[in-house]
């Protein structure tokens, strides 16, 4: 079994089977159902807040479904990121801190390690997700049993459909491959004392900024949108939104997304580097001469 | 003997820091070898480096013959830092396991080697499930240890094995390391308990701001650096004039400790060319001799002579 093969077992295992995931798991689903029969409720007997959805913005009538989808995969996107990158940055953080880090570096790659905190993050994301989906697959089974015909199944299973599905997903997973190097890079800066957690809201504004480019570029062309098709800070929000939506050609959404997972892998190995060099930090300010000379180690 | 650990011209700097100054060192294939040095004297980045956790900037490191890197030094050394990191959250088992899959070692080998080590530190049957977490500090140290030696290690290396552990425990570790030599593996130890080091090194290596001033077999170092002082015990006191006056001695004072209460210490520098047999006769004369013998230099001593004067080897 390879290196990275038994990190991510061993994380994977511990994690997945521990109190906090499963409680997280089961009762946040029902949480939220009851949350929104809750605000339900108290929207269908107030009239003040029957007034502020009639003033919420809607979609446009010219924005199309698949533009809709687009749209729905960045904000997918960006709710797995901010939920599931601080995990990533909270692992990485209690190693350092733990001082684990001396004997795994010793033993393994630091972009190693950190490629088994993504993955395995990654992983326990999805099967959170699939468990989601089978209870809402369960909900949506017994509502298409008591009222078939209700829901155009065979509408969904167009190509167009499943090929926006497949960007969506090449988009959500390198975009999260290269938010969570930089989750893993700033639990590397970070001590015990909070050290440098600075660089964590750094990387949260550009997630904020990342995912409000991407809703504008739904059915937005210009220069800005044309950029952040291409940054990749930006193009897991807006690739979706232009590539699915149709507004940009197949070439250059292959080139964002080598951009996007190149991009991914430098800040991989980059977040390794630091994971090792940082070491050399106990409690201490960050400046911009450590940066230099972390990068620079070998 | 050949060497196992061969260093050559070994530089590291942080900025405009050496850390270390062109390091020259060798450690033989079996020995205990004690690092010491004063705080910030460059000994864990020397570790560090051994292990392919730093990069080195000139130099070279060699393990059994082969270039140091990271594939190399992950299978060959069994490395426990100062300090000490576990998942609290793994139990016992898996994480002696865990660690010891890293570096490559088969699931036999490992589960054959736990059992042993487990049963040396007298680890039971209940703890071995535990989480970590749920262990003492000392029971997790020797999880520490234990997870540094599972996968059968060539070279061991240790930094402040010592810190932490009571007496009873201590003196498992000082037994472990001797078990390790009687195996055949070579073990490096860093450390300030001079004592421990004294009893346990056949070899040393003194570093002091990134420079290696001393190194070599112990024996050979403390008798190059024999002073001659020699230490007497006497069931009386001793006309110290008379001793002085005989012309046989340089120095005559009390020893700042007794061997046993009722006794009086001295300790004695003869003049240059004389013999112990001409001192003892002279002493003789005056007082009954319990003991006499000549008072070599204590590591400690040694240590503080270095790193006073700072003077490279």
């Amino acid at each position: 079994m390879s290196k990275l093969t038994t990190l991510i077992k061993s994380e994977y295992r511990i994690d997945a089977t521990s109190k906090s995931f499963w409680l997280t798991t089961l009762l946040l689903p029902v949480f939220l159902f009851l949350l929104g029969g809750f605000i339900g409720y108290l929207g269908a007997n107030s009239d003040a807040m029957q007034s502020m959805s009639e003033h919420t913005p809607h979609p446009g009538d010219d924005i199309t479904g698949m533009q809709v989808l687009g749209m729905l995969s960045g904000f997918m996107l960006f709710m797995f990121i901010t939920m599931y990158g601080s995990m990533i940055f909270q692992k990485v953080k209690t190693e350092k801190t733990n001082r684990i880090v001396e004997i795994l570096v010793s033993c393994v790659p630091g972009r190693t390690v950190m490629m088994a905190k993504v993955i395995t993050v990654g992983l326990l994301g999805l099967t959170q997700m699939a468990i989601w989906m089978a209870m809402f697959g369960a909900g949506f089974f017994v509502f298409y049993v008591l009222m078939p015909g209700v829901l155009p199944i065979a509408d969904l299973l167009q190509w167009k459909i499943l090929a926006g599905l497949l960007i969506a997903f090449l988009y959500f997973v390198g975009g999260y491959c290269f938010y969570g190097s930089l989750f893993a890079m700033a639990g590397a800066f970070t001590d015990r004392n909070n050290e440098n957690q600075g660089v964590l809201s750094c990387i949260m504004v550009c997630l904020m900024v990342s995912f409000y480019i991407g809703i504008f570029s739904v059915d937005n062309f210009g220069l800005l949108t044309q950029v952040a098709f291409y940054v990749p800070f930006t193009s897991p929000t807006t690739g979706p939104a232009q590539s699915i939506g149709g507004a940009a050609p197949w070439w250059s959404t292959l080139i964002s997304l080598i951009i996007l997972y190149g991009s991914a892998y430098l800040t991989l190995v980059l977040a390794g580097k630091a994971y090792t060099s940082a070491l050399l930090l106990k409690g201490k300010k960050l400046s911009v001469r450590d940066l230099v000379v972390f990068f620079r180690a070998k | 003997m050949s060497a196992l650990l061969e260093i050559k011209g070994l530089t590291k700097h942080y900025g405009d820091y050496a850390a270390l100054d062109h390091v020259n060192l060798d450690v033989e294939s079996g020995a205990v070898f004690g690092l010491l040095g004063p705080n910030g004297a460059g000994k864990t980045t020397l570790l560090r480096i051994i292990n392919s956790i730093l990069v080195k900037d000139e130099g070279s490191v060699s393990i059994d013959g082969r270039e140091a890197c990271l594939d190399v030094t992950s299978k060959l050394i069994g490395y426990m830092p100062e300090e000490r990191g576990l998942y609290g959250k793994m139990r016992v088992d898996e994480q002696i396991m865990y660690f010891g899959r890293l570096r490559g070692a088969s699931k036999e080998v490992l589960m054959k080697n736990m059992h042993e080590y487990m049963g040396i530190f007298n680890i039971s049957d209940n703890d071995r499930h535990r989480k970590v977490e749920e262990l003492s500090k000392g029971n997790q140290q020797k999880v520490q240890i234990i997870s540094t030696l599972v996968h059968d290690p060539k070279l061991v290396i240790l930094d402040e094995p010592f810190s932490g552990f009571d007496p009873i425990n201590g003196q498992l570790l000082q037994d472990l390391i001797t078990r390790l030599r009687e195996k055949g593996a070579t073990v490096i130890l860093s450390s300030h308990n001079m004592p421990a080091i004294e009893e346990m090194c056949s070899h040393i290596g003194l570093i002091n701001k990134g420079k290696l001033l001393l190194s070599g077999k112990l024996a050979d170092i403390k008798e190059t650096h024999r002073t001659g002082l020699l230490s007497l015990t006497t069931a009386s006191a001793l006309h110290e004039g008379m001793l002085m006056d005989s012309g046989l001695v340089k120095s005559v004072k009390k020893a700042d400790t007794v061997v046993r209460p009722g006794t009086f210490s001295y300790e004695i520098m003869p003049l240059p060319g004389v013999s112990n047999n001409d001192i003892l006769s002279n002493i003789s004369i005056q007082a009954n001799i319990l003991g006499f013998g000549e008072i070599l230099p204590t590591l400690s001593d040694l240590f503080l002579q270095y790193t006073t004067q700072a003077t490279p080897q």
